[in-house]
């Protein structure tokens, strides 16, 4: 697609360099309310180490809860950022130019926040270690038998590869900063843009191996939410144990990541005025992903009733039924509606265009999302095989402020992401128009 | 990027010597004792068997420590006017044990019996060292699980993990 | 942890153990002549428990105990195989008794009460002086008439002790209490075969049992003896029934074939309605002439009809049992005790003995002749005058020993008002209880565990009780006191008690059963021999009783059980738990949940679910409870096993003071009850009270370790049933045995493993278990389970590793309760196992699901994965206050928080045999590794032993008619076989 006309390369490099520009009020301000939220979540762990995982809701039967709904959310989230920078690449779709790099950082940063849950959730998190595979005098390796560790790999994986092709991605970009910062800022740059000076050299090299990352990350969107879905398809809790797992959650992982891409667009769009290059086209084409990957997920929906009852197997049924009617209706229904019936709503283009309305569904969409995760893991261990042993799950003010905190831990980086490096490709903007001619800026 | 090279380089290999050595410089474990009781004396020249005042070890899983009673056995004649036999005497007026500090000593969650490892006829100081030529006792194996495992391994005896953790 | 105690505490014991030997050479402490059970005497060796033969003290049936001695220190107690009390089973509060040694709340030192009211420490000899004086003076004025002396049930030693002190006091009154006595069959014996006693009841020999509220598998007289009992009855063959009658199903009921629910207060007429059924259907065995118009006469009333309306059972019920019960040869029928204690207490219990007596059961399965200890209690009658004669000030020195009046008595009596105008109240007791509060002087009295003594249950058992540690704190045993207060009086009473201490007089006494008993071994062999048996036995012979012409009962029909329509009855029972409130101050009991109400650290009133919704009150909400003589708000615990006209609440907890763990909790049912005596045999009136119950604004979640009520149809707890003249049906063929075995192999992906040496396994016999929990409790006790308190069991953090879980089925028999005793199942193919990360949870070369500690990081996975939900989480690190710590087992790991934990078929006990084997160089014998849990097991429920032994008695039971494995469908394969329950079918 194509930009307006009276966009030139020098517009564009003042235009998204501003952004890195000294902050406003408004930046400041929501620094603030980040970093106090951060610091409740931190307290809270540090609470939580210090008197033991008790403090937390969590309790016999259901040994899982926000903790680890948290990790499979931002595991999730992560999902749609490289959908975008690498699949959509690949496809040669051009609006992503403008977007992929913000969804790029939202991917890193995610995987980071995620990667905080697991460990935060260990009953014994100063042995965190033990989960690691690294030759000890006890001569014990870690049990490759177990999902958990697929996960250590498939996520440790993921943020490698998201890592170096966010930073491939930056190379160009960063040297444009660069070239335009001062004193020590200037050292700074130039150390991380490892002496990036633009010859056709090094684009040659540069647009080969982001080719080849972009095809490497492809099929980690894939694997990384299905290893993840393994841990629940693996175990035999019923409404755990099912083979459509896998698909349904990396449906739903870029289902939720592209809402979390408009969640996060549209503020800066508007904080920095991008209204040129991330334009109503770009919201609307996500908007329009969105309704696919809300049928998909609204298809999953329905195939595990189907398979509960088809199945004719008595603890299935007990509970799907449980979960409409049980304990954890509430969260149930929020997931369904927010999940399935309010993406709907952008088959009309009002919606779709509206930024208000595209702002508000998607963030629906990311609660349904994260209820998705909570229903799953809760009532299924709530209601498992041996009724005596049945039991209810109440969060406590611990597990709240740790989930608030690790929303804020990804909002601080992201932030300072926004300040510090450019949100938007400088790069491959410039791709979509057209070259100055002698004598033009 | 040249000028970096070199003391990131020292810098580093000085960080492996420091880890690596760390382990021969640190010297054994040999803490002062309330009484200077020497194992030289008693199982170097009087070449005292360990049974005679460790006498668990071949029942229990701990060899036990000796009770002032044992000690009085002999010292109430002998060498009493040596003056560290004298403090034993004055325990013993007093009806009190030896606070002995402990130099070997199991993680509580790891279960050892003397008893098995003697019986087999495994000597005292494959384990303990040649206690007969120290004065005071200082601990001379780690005691660490790779330790047990290794000599575990090379013996051919179980390794099923709750033979020693339960 | 390998030792419990830290490294200076473990100096300490060795220290203790040096000292004591040291000692043992100059002075001569008896602590240190105290011989190993059926080991010869040697000094302990650390590291390596011995065992001593004691008693339990916890309630008035004298049950035999073997204590576990680790470097000083008793850590574990098990019931004694050689006592014919309980012959190797004990019940979950003796289990706990070790809490009460190691309790953190005991009365370390002698206290006097100043005028400011509160206590202050002085020193023994001060503390005597103080009693001397007092004595002394009463003795100067003549007005040693002023003096009473309390005491529970004491017999043997002891007791001639306190006489002859008494003589040498000239103290008169001397009052046996224990707050749950049987005055009335007592009393009923008397009035129909003109002897005072309580008979021996032998269970395992009747056909039929019928129990009128006779609880014994809970409380009654012996449980732990009729428990045993009970499981041979059942084991001899599967069809003998039990029927239980009373208003609420009881754990006695829930274990019965069948419950029959009748109007309170009816039970007499449904006695003689039996009778006069198997009168006039010439049932009964032959008897003479003239006894059978006697009897007759006194039934005449009690026509079916009239019975059946009366009492609200239907006449073909009736009839049925009538002809059932007099064709059982023999039956027995049980009756008396709390749940019948009424107005007419002795009257039931006259006519249960006219029931067995026409049956014939009289001398077959009720035996005379064994006088049974409780029988001496005085009853709550003689508690009423003490009470006058304190009122009226003819009362003012009062010695109490270990009873807990101000709970136990009923404010009604004016117990509470007429302690505080006795000037000298001076308590002797072990714990700072409501009782020893009120006293001017309290004296700390050891534990059992820490005196010598002696205690004869029945005529011919004679258990001795020798100490097993040194008294932890400045305590003195009962007649050790006695003695040092003796020999500080006049030269002329110390000629006549010139013993130093309690042993010595012991011994002395002794002397005398070593005459009777066998006069042909010398005294010091006779002496050994009974420490190590734990006391002598002898098989006494029945006494043959007749039918006093004397019998008599008030046989009108028309009895008016209802005071007004609107009041319900309320019925009060001793808890399994508390026992008569006793039990409270142990954390241990506290935690287990009940096994019926399934409800831990609260008490809590009984209610229908029909009259739950009248009164518009669900699960904990709170009504206020008012008799005429009290009112309490305690909240509502739903049941189905008790009648819309009827509410219940168990004994045991509301105490005012009892140390930490039972202070302020709960409420004390006692006060409901009123002043008014049995006329007859002068007992307290338990039931029924009538209460006006009023809904209140106010709720509570109570500690219940229950979520789902029934099994949907799981086939967690399976039952067969059978009808009379039919077998059981449905049971397994040989074939469909085999049948199963194939297809078990065939269901497998992976080949099966190869268990080289040992293949660990477990049979439980669900037709056997009662629910008790006293598997629970030794489980606790053995492994050093961390008890959470209420506020983490409400939210589902109790540790069990092994539990009591609770069925309600509707099918059957109207009502179905079923127990399943569910423990880590050590599946073959074990869901816990693979997704462990850190290979803390794996499968061991003997068949088990290990668990390592310490290399537990804590994810929770094996416990979400595990169908049978058997895994318990560390949430928090769990503390036991000093001395608490030191019952802890040195041979298990103490774990920290965030680590996961569970069953592990008591792997220490393994290793230990094993150990023991590979020194002398044997294999292991079938039955020489005995989990905590099938050991302690009344009802020898629980067999555990080594499937590759194709003689051990667990590979024998394996493949039964009746076997079943839980989920079997899933295909964990565990390691662990239930027996159907057998039931049968109406």
């Amino acid at each position: 697609m194509r930009y307006s006309k009276d966009i030139t390369y020098g517009k564009v490099n003042t235009d998204i360099l501003k952004i890195l520009e000294k902050p406003g009020k408004i930046y400041y301000f929501l620094l603030f309310i980040v970093l106090s939220v951060l610091s409740v979540g931190v307290f809270a762990w540090v609470y939580q180490i210090y008197s033991g995982i008790g403090v937390a809701g969590i309790t016999h039967p259901v040994a899982w809860g926000i903790y680890i709904t948290n990790f499979v959310f931002w595991v999730g989230i992560a999902h749609s950022g490289t959908l975008i920078s690498a699949i959509l690449y690949l496809f040669r779709v051009s609006w992503r130019n403008s977007i992929y790099r913000s969804a790029e950082a939202m991917t890193v940063f995610a995987i980071m926040t995620a990667g905080l849950f697991p460990i935060i959730h260990l009953g014994r998190s100063w042995y965190f270690y033990y989960l690691v595979p690294y030759p000890s005098q006890t001569m014990l390796w870690p049990n490759f038998r177990s999902p958990l560790i697929w996960d250590v790999f498939a996520v440790t994986t993921y943020f490698i590869i998201s890592f170096i092709f966010l930073y491939m991605g930056l190379l160009p970009d960063i040297a444009a900063v660069r070239d335009k910062a001062k004193g020590f800022k200037k050292k700074i740059y130039s150390l991380i843009s490892l002496g990036w000076s633009g010859t056709d050299r090094e684009w040659r090299h540069h647009s080969s191996a982001y080719l080849f990352l972009a095809a490497m990350a492809t099929p980690l969107v894939v694997s990384v939410h299905s290893v993840v879905s393994w841990d629940f398809a693996m175990s035999i809790v019923p409404g755990w144990h099912s083979t459509i797992f896998a698909p349904y959650f990396v449906a739903g992982a870029i289902h939720s990541g592209l809402a979390m891409v408009l969640t996060l667009l549209i503020p800066l769009r508007k904080v920095f005025k991008l209204e040129e290059y991330i334009t109503q086209k770009h919201f609307e084409n996500l908007a329009k992903i969105i309704i696919f990957t809300g049928l998909i997920v609204a298809y999953s929906y329905a195939t595990e009733f189907f398979i509960a009852w088809y199945s004719n197997n008595i603890y299935e049924q007990e509970i799907y039924k449980y979960r409409v009617i049980g304990d954890y209706a509430l969260y149930f229904w929020i997931m369904v509606i927010f999940n399935t019936i309010v993406p709907l709503l952008f088959f009309f283009k009002k919606m779709r265009t509206s930024t208000v309305s595209l702002l508000i569904i998607s963030i629906l969409i990311n609660i349904g999302m994260w209820f998705e995760r909570l229903v799953i893991i809760v009532t299924s261990l709530a209601h498992e095989y041996i009724p005596f042993s049945w039991g209810l799950y109440r969060p406590t003010w611990v597990e709240i402020a740790i989930l608030a905190g690790g929303f804020a831990f990804f909002a601080l980086l992201f932030l300072l992401f926004v300040k510090v490096l450019p949100a938007v490709s400088i790069s491959e903007i410039k791709e979509q128009i057209e070259p100055p001619r002698k004598g033009e800026s | 990027m040249k000028l970096f090279k070199k003391p990131l380089l020292i810098f580093l290999s000085g960080c492996v010597i420091l880890f690596f050595g760390s382990g021969f410089l640190k010297s054994p474990y040999a803490p002062v004792q309330p009484i200077e009781f020497s194992h030289k004396i008693h199982a170097g020249n009087y070449e005292l068997a360990c049974l005679y005042c460790h006498s668990y070890a071949n029942r229990s899983s701990y060899a036990g420590i000796p009770s002032v009673q044992r000690c009085m056995g002999c010292h109430k004649i002998t060498a009493q006017n040596k003056p560290e036999v004298k403090k034993i005497h004055e325990y013993w007026n007093k009806k009190e044990p030896i606070p002995w500090v402990r130099v070997y000593k199991v993680p509580d969650f790891a279960y050892f019996t003397h008893r098995r490892h003697v019986n087999k006829g495994i000597n005292c100081t494959t384990c303990h060292g040649e206690v007969e030529k120290m004065e005071r006792i200082q601990k001379v194996s780690s005691l660490k699980m790779g330790w047990c495992v290794k000599c575990h391994k090379e013996n051919q005896v179980s390794r099923d993990c709750i033979t020693c953790h339960k | 942890m390998r030792f419990s105690l830290s490294r200076r505490n473990f100096l300490k014991m060795l220290g203790f153990g040096s000292a004591s030997t040291a000692l043992s050479s100059c002075s001569s402490e008896p602590i240190d002549k105290i011989i190993p059970y059926l080991i010869p005497p040697e000094e302990a060796v650390p590291g390596i428990a011995d065992w001593y033969a004691t008693l339990c003290r916890e309630c008035p049936s004298g049950c035999g105990l073997l204590a576990k001695i680790r470097e000083g220190r008793p850590i574990k107690v098990e019931g004694n195989p050689h006592h014919p009390v309980n012959r190797g089973g004990l019940c979950m509060r003796g289990q706990a008794s070790l809490q009460s040694l190691f309790n953190p709340d005991r009365i370390r030192t002698p206290m006097i009460k100043r005028e400011s009211g509160d206590f202050q420490t002085i020193s023994w000899k001060d503390a005597e002086k103080e009693i001397l004086d007092i004595l002394k003076t009463k003795i100067d004025q003549q007005k040693t008439g002023e003096i009473a002396v309390i005491t529970p049930l004491i017999k043997g030693s002891l007791e001639r002790l306190l006489k002859k002190w008494m003589d040498a006091f000239h103290i008169k009154n001397h009052l046996i209490y224990e707050p749950i006595s049987y005055e009335d069959i007592k009393e009923a014996n008397r009035i129909v075969f003109s002897k005072a006693e309580i008979p021996l009841y032998s269970i395992e020999k009747a056909e039929m049992i019928l129990s009128f509220g006779a609880d014994f598998l809970e409380t009654w007289i012996s449980p732990v003896e009729y428990s045993k009992a009970f499981g041979n009855m059942k084991r001899v063959d599967i069809k003998r029934q039990l029927i239980y009658i009373g208003q609420r199903m009881s754990l006695t009921a829930a274990n019965a074939d069948e419950w029959i629910s009748l109007k309170p207060g009816t039970e007499k007429a449904l006695i003689l309605g039996l009778i006069h059924f198997i009168l006039k259907e010439k049932l009964h065995s032959d008897l003479p002439f003239l006894e059978l118009e006697l009897i007759k006469g006194l039934v005449k009333d009690f026509s079916l009809d009239r019975v059946s309306s009366h009492t609200g059972v239907s006449q073909q019920t009736i009839e049925r049992i009538g002809k059932e019960f007099s064709k059982a040869n023999p039956g027995l029928a049980l009756g008396g005790g709390i749940a019948v204690k009424g107005l007419y207490a002795t009257d039931i219990s006259v006519a249960v003995n006219l029931l067995n007596y026409i049956c014939g059961n009289i001398g077959r399965t009720v035996r005379f002749g064994h006088e049974i200890g409780i029988g001496r209690v005085n009853p709550y009658r003689d508690m009423l005058r003490l009470i006058e004669s304190i009122e009226q000030s003819r009362l003012k020195v009062l010695l109490l020993y270990n009873v807990n009046l101000m709970y136990n008595l009923p404010d009604s009596s004016g117990f509470q008002e007429a302690i505080k105008r006795i000037p000298h109240v001076i308590s002797i007791s072990q714990f700072m209880d409501d009782t020893a509060k009120e006293a001017n002087l309290i004296i700390p009295s050891s534990m059992s565990f820490e005196e010598w003594g002696d205690y004869m249950p029945r005529k011919g058992v004679f258990g001795l009780q020798q100490p097993v540690i040194k008294p932890l704190f400045e305590s003195r045993g009962f007649g050790d006191i006695l003695l040092s207060l003796v020999r500080s009086i006049d030269e002329k009473q110390k000629g006549q008690i010139p013993w130093n201490n309690f042993h010595d007089y012991l011994k002395n006494s002794w002397k005398g059963i070593h005459k009777d008993l066998s006069p042909e071994i010398g005294f010091d062999h006779f002496w050994e021999g009974s420490l190590r048996r734990g006391g002598v036995f002898r098989a006494e012979t029945d006494k043959e009783v007749k039918l006093s012409t004397k019998v008599s009962l008030d046989s009108k029909i028309d009895l008016k059980d209802k005071e007004d329509e609107k009041s319900s009855t309320l019925l009060l029972y001793p808890s399994i738990k508390y026992f008569d409130g006793r039990g409270a101050n142990k954390p241990l009991l506290q935690e287990i949940s009940d096994p019926l109400s399934k409800i831990a650290w609260d008490t809590y009133l009984e209610m229908n679910p029909e009259t739950a919704v009248a009164l518009k009150v669900v699960e904990g909400d709170f009504v206020s409870v008012e008799s005429k003589d009290g009112r309490m708000e305690l909240p509502v615990h739903i049941y189905e096993g008790i009648r819309k006209d009827v509410v219940a609440v168990p004994l045991g907890l509301g105490h005012i003071e009892y140390g930490r763990y039972a202070k302020q909790r709960g409420v004390n049912p006692i006060n409901l009850l009123s002043k008014k005596t049995e006329e007859i045999s002068g007992g307290v009136i338990w039931s029924p009270i009538f209460v006006k119950i009023e809904r209140i604004n106010k709720k509570k979640s109570l500690a219940s370790t229950q979520g789902g009520r029934r099994q949907f149809g799981r086939g967690i707890a399976q039952a067969l049933f059978f009808s009379i003249g039919k077998g059981i049906l449905h049971l397994k063929t040989e074939k469909d045995i085999k049948k199963e075995i194939k297809e078990g192999k065939k269901r497998d992906m992976y080949k099966p493993h190869p268990y080289p040496e040992h293949k660990w396994g477990m049979v439980i016999d669900l037709n056997a278990c009662i629910g008790c929990s006293a598997c629970v409790a030794a489980c606790y006790m053995e492994n050093n389970i961390g008890i959470v308190g209420e506020r983490e069991v409400i939210r589902g953090r109790e540790m069990e590793w092994i539990r009591i879980e609770k069925y309600v089925e509707n099918k059957g028999n109207g009502l179905d309760i079923r127990f399943v005793p569910m423990l880590c199942q050590h599946c073959e193919n074990a869901p816990c196992e693979p997704v462990c990360p850190v290979y803390a949870a794996y499968h061991n070369p003997e068949g088990l699901n290990a668990q390592i500690y310490n290399r537990c990081v804590g994810t929770r996975y094996c416990s979400n994965n595990c169908p049978y939900k058997v895994r318990r989480f560390n949430w928090f690190s769990h503390s036991w206050p000093e001395p608490l710590n030191w019952q802890l087992n040195p041979d298990v790991t103490v774990r920290e928080v965030g680590v996961m934990e569970k069953c592990t078929f008591c792997i220490q006990r393994i290793r230990e045999k094993k150990e023991v084997a590979k020194e002398e160089g044997r294999r292991l014998r079938d039955g020489e590794i005995i989990p905590a849990c099938a050991q302690t097991c009344p009802t020898e429920a629980i067999v555990f032993g080594d499937l590759k032994d194709p003689k051990s008695r667990v590979s024998k039971l394996w493949n039964s008619q009746r076997g079943y494995r839980v989920l079997e469908e899933i295909n964990t394969k565990p390691s662990v076989v239930y027996l159907k329950k057998i039931k049968r079918e109406i």
